[in-house]
């Protein structure tokens, strides 16, 4: 190093992959090498994860946010993170991760019947051993392998839940008079080929005890699956999905127990059967190879049938994603390959617990922290800045790669005596969030507020100046981590100049979504929920996905204190026609549509998961909403009045859309490690980080490959994850 | 944290990034070969005795050459998995080596597959559906395994299964190819399925760059007549091996395959 000046890195954006970045660069092995500023539109870190506190100190999200147990990454540096902060828990209540992050067993994926009935299908994935972002034994790898092995044993486990119920079942090849597999036996390929011919030959696969042993062969067989041809493979699957299908197909409009059982096991056949016809365990993209195909699609073509693909189940997994073609709910949509990842890796890979929920909201337990240890690390914030363009050079020296020349900013607001804008508020001995800006820190902050600006709204322009940073002068690296729906607003030059950049717009598409939150007067039981707290995806449009968030109650403050509080989300469809969406009207109209959706959802819908919530007259019960303004008690009003007290979001502007994974879009992501521009790297779930598909955890690794792209630290393969099938 | 290829000029210079190691992450193949630890050797991936029987015409000898000579694709794939295996435990992440040699492997994985895979179909069906079969057979049966091992032309399906003594009928299915280029045609359906409505995918080929081949299909014949397959080559297609599943309109099953190997354009 022939100079000790630090480097500068300009960070644009305060959602997860932007903050990871920063965190990542600020390491204390670092030793001060990178200087990092971060700017961010508005009062408040977090993007889509953003949330305030509003009145009552009512925690308002963007949607619902959930961490998964197969989070390593994210989970990893959110432990680091709380590590260094090092609070005192006397006098915070949220003090260390386990108080941030709690487990969540339960899951409903709703069911309805040809005659309209709703059934719930409650799941309760069991915990398993150690907890997300733990250290590993040795470096992880999993494998196309591995991942059948355990499909293999799902199957065998789910055969035998019906055996067990089953009691006709027979017990063994025994019953038929042939001798005991000999497992040692049957693990050499000539030894597997002839037990696979003997269940064949003897019509053992006419039982359930025969399918069970015809799986556990396979189980024996995917150790070493490339000694053995595929297509017996293959012809030894087809025979299995086809005497499981004869066997239990008498049974499932009688037993929605076995349905269920039979659904999911008919998706991992078709899984496991379109894995080896389509050469995934040898090919070398992994999954990618299957990217083309909507994961229905991919499943029919492998055999699995109307029913299944049209299942409760599946409808959930595309719930999950938001996996819905510009928003419509008629077209589900995700590609096959990253769907299979983001299914193996979500079911196979948990650590704790399926599900985590956050106890507070995602500022005050994510961002909030990272805020605090970052300052502490020296990090700079400026806040009320907002993008407006990446300024390419024009000029370039012989051999010289593109760079980044400026970054051109509209300063929203200063802050009153030109020092740093101090975002967090404290409630009851928490960090967090407002909903609002704190107006008495900002010049001319009365007048912002009179005139309602919205610093966070595409649409409102309104600045007091412009900013321009230029290179080696106030940056030498950018880390550009909005979101990808600001791309072709703030990225114009190079969407124009670079055909990389225009085919990733056009192809990797985002989606609005919507949400809406009820805090009720009634609790749970007294609604007709009599069950632990749960989350429930698949439900109905226009919001198909439900949580019980109860346990946020204790850290708001209500003067009538709600017994019960509901978050609802789902994809958002727009009108088309971006003529409307240029509208400054565009805003309201949506707040609206939501507004309305929200009402006719409770006042149709709710009552098939809340059977009490709702009168004589069929219509939701208005008055179980509790307002914060009317501390004694609600007074007789329509439903508009009592609805208006709650809280709900149209997510349009473009750094609130959700990246989707269409079938095809993948290979025109481009990675947070392409060097183009020598002076640029991006981050965001909306990225090619390996794990393409939008939620935190994508988010979080490509952060840390941004961070990778300019300190080649953390090394690829301890981003986990990242080198995976 | 190994060596770091600094990028770090004097003041008043502009900073670029560093030049990175590796761009990509390694999806299937680092995983399932992990490194010189899980080599096997020739001697170990020999068939076992089963396979080592006396030549005649029986299906067990149809069976031994079958699993011979899947044994030699399956060891040409470990012996380059393990080439692959040693560079990245050599640490040799030349992206280009790396991806070169995992692709070709891809195609000629996919090219014993294609080759084989009508053998293994008739091989298990029968053993599935008739043990009389698995008794020594006449001569007639081993004039199949020689087909293969010259690289599969057009031939017909597999027979459908039926006890020994039974004059299996073979399907027929008209092949017509339209290409500039040298192809070959590689067809694998089950016997029974030529007389349904069939949809061919569109075939592609390993390498995601290359154009898929689309003008593809099968229609059933009339009045006795076979099934006729259908193939059009465009102009300038790059070379290589096309694959693609065949699928029962009806039942939305899969059927059968079909591979092309396409020659470059002399």
């Amino acid at each position: 190093m022939s100079e000790s000046k630090a480097i500068k890195v300009a960070i644009i954006g305060g959602g997860c992959a932007a903050i990871t970045a920063a965190f990542e660069l600020t390491r204390p092995e670092h030793h001060g090498r990178y200087q990092v500023t971060v700017y961010q539109l508005g009062w408040r870190l977090g993007g889509k994860g953003a949330s305030g506190r509003g009145v009552a100190d009512r925690i308002e999200e963007h949607g619902l946010h959930l961490w998964m147990g197969w989070y390593e990454n994210a989970f990893r540096l959110m432990r680091e993170c709380y590590a260094e902060l090092n609070r005192d828990p006397r006098t915070c209540p949220i003090a260390d991760w386990r108080d941030a992050f709690a487990p969540l067993q339960l899951i409903g994926i709703p069911e309805k019947s040809a005659d309209g009935q709703w059934s719930l299908w409650k799941a309760n994935l069991p915990p398993t051993e150690g907890l997300p972002g733990d250290p590993f034994a040795d470096a992880k790898r999993w494998s196309v392998a591995d991942y059948m092995k355990r499909s293999f044993e799902l199957l065998r486990a789910l055969l035998q839940t019906i055996q067990s119920n089953d009691a006709a079942g027979t017990q063994g090849p025994a019953a038929a008079g042939q001798p005991e597999p000999n497992a040692e036996a049957e693990r050499s390929p000539p030894g597997l080929l002839d037990a696979i011919s003997r269940l064949l030959r003897y019509g053992e696969l006419a039982s359930l005890a025969g399918l069970i042993q015809a799986v556990e062969l396979l189980e024996l067989a995917t150790g070493s699956l490339a000694r053995y041809p595929e297509n017996v493979i293959l012809r030894f699957l087809d025979a299995i999905a086809h005497s499981a299908r004869t066997l239990l197909e008498a049974r499932l409009e009688r037993d929605p127990a076995v349905r269920r059982v039979w659904e999911v096991i008919d998706l991992t056949l078709a899984t496991l059967r379109g894995e080896i016809r389509f050469g995934i365990l040898t090919d070398p993209r992994g999954f990618d190879a299957i990217d083309e195909y909507d994961c229905r699609e991919w499943l029919l073509l492998n055999g699995a049938s109307e029913r299944s693909v049209n299942s409760g189940f599946m409808k959930a997994l595309y719930d999950l994603g938001f996996s819905y073609a510009d928003g419509d709910p008629s077209r589900p949509r995700i590609a096959a390959g990253q769907a299979l990842r983001a299914t193996v890796r979500a079911f196979f890979t948990y650590r704790g617990a399926f599900f985590w929920t956050m106890q507070a909201g995602m500022g005050d337990v994510v961002f909030a922290p990272f805020y605090e240890v970052l300052r502490r690390r020296g990090v700079r914030f400026e806040f009320f800045h907002r993008l407006e363009n990446v300024k390419l050079a024009t000029r370039l020296a012989e051999g010289e790669s593109p760079y980044v020349e400026a970054l051109e900013f509209d300063v929203q607001a200063e802050i009153n005596g030109g020092g740093a804008y101090e975002p967090l508020v404290e409630i009851q001995g928490l960090p967090c969030w407002p909903s609002t800006p704190d107006y008495r820190q900002l010049v001319d902050g009365e007048r912002c507020e009179r005139e309602r600006w919205d610093f966070e709204s595409h649409w409102d322009r309104r600045k007091l100046r412009t900013q321009t940073l230029r290179v080696t002068d106030d940056f030498d690296f950018v880390v550009l981590g909005v979101s990808l729906g600001a791309i072709p607003h703030v990225c114009k030059e190079i969407v124009a100049r670079d055909p990389r950049w225009r085919a990733m717009v056009d192809h990797v598409k985002t989606v609005a979504t919507q949400a809406f939150q009820i805090w009720l007067s009634a609790d749970m039981k007294d609604l007709g929920w009599t069950d632990a707290p749960i989350v429930v995806c698949g439900f109905t449009d226009p919001f198909d996905t439900w949580a019980d968030m109860r346990h946020l109650l204790s850290h708001e403050r209500w003067p009538q204190q709600p017994q019960s509080l509901a978050y609802f989300c789902n994809v958002l469809p727009e009108p088309d026609g971006s003529g409307q969406r240029a509208d400054s009207q565009y805003p309201a109209l949506l707040h609206e549509q939501v507004r309305r959706s929200a009402m006719r959802f409770l006042n149709r819908d709710i009552v098939n998961l809340w059977p009490q919530a709702v009168g004589a007259s069929g219509a939701f019960r208005w008055d179980l909403l509790v307002d914060p303004k009317a501390p004694h008690g609600p007074a007789p009003r329509d439903a508009d009045a009592q609805f208006a007290s709650q809280y709900w979001r149209a997510n349009i502007n473009p750094s609130d859309r959700y990246a989707l994974s269409l079938p095809g879009s993948s290979a025109y992501r481009i990675s947070p490690l392409d060097a183009t521009y020598d002076n640029l790297t991006i981050a965001g779930d909306w990225t090619d980080c390996g794990f393409n598909a939008g939620c935190v955890e994508a988010a979080v690794i490509s952060g840390r490959l941004a961070a990778h792209a300019i300190a080649q630290s953390p090394r690829l393969e301890d981003i986990v994850g990242f080198d995976h099938p | 944290m190994g060596a770091i290829k600094e990028a770090i000029v004097s003041a008043g210079e502009r900073i670029t990034r560093p030049k990175l190691e590796r761009t990509r992450p390694m999806r299937n193949w680092s995983t399932l070969f992990d490194g010189p630890a899980a080599e096997t050797t020739q001697a170990d991936s020999k068939p076992g005795p089963a396979a080592r029987q006396a030549h005649g015409g029986s299906l067990n000898d149809v069976v031994s050459r079958s699993v011979d000579l899947g044994y030699r694709v399956v060891d040409e794939y470990i012996r380059r998995g393990q080439q692959a295996a040693r560079r990245i435990s050599e640490r040799s992440y030349d992206v280009q080596a790396i991806t070169g040699d995992v692709q070709d492997l891809g195609v000629r994985t996919l090219q014993y597959a294609s080759d084989f895979a009508a053998l293994w179909l008739d091989l298990l069906q029968r053993a599935a559906t008739d043990s009389a079969l698995l008794r020594p057979q006449a001569a007639a049966d081993s004039a199949k395994a020689p087909a293969a091992s010259d690289g599969a032309r057009e031939h017909s399906a597999p027979a459908a299964p039926g006890p020994a003594t039974e004059h299996v009928q073979p399907v027929r299915v008209k092949i017509e190819v339209a290409a500039a280029q040298p192809t070959e045609v590689t067809l694998d359906l089950r016997p029974d399925a030529t007389d349904r409505q069939l949809i061919v995918h569109a075939l592609r080929a390993v390498d995601p760059d290359k154009p898929r081949l689309s003008d593809v299909g099968i229609r059933p014949g009339a009045d006795g007549e076979p099934a006729t397959l259908w193939v059009r080559v465009p102009p300038g297609q790059p070379a290589g091996v096309y694959s693609g599943v065949i699928v029962d309109q009806q039942s939305s099953r899969p059927v059968g395959t079909l591979s092309l190997r396409i020659a470059a354009q002399s």
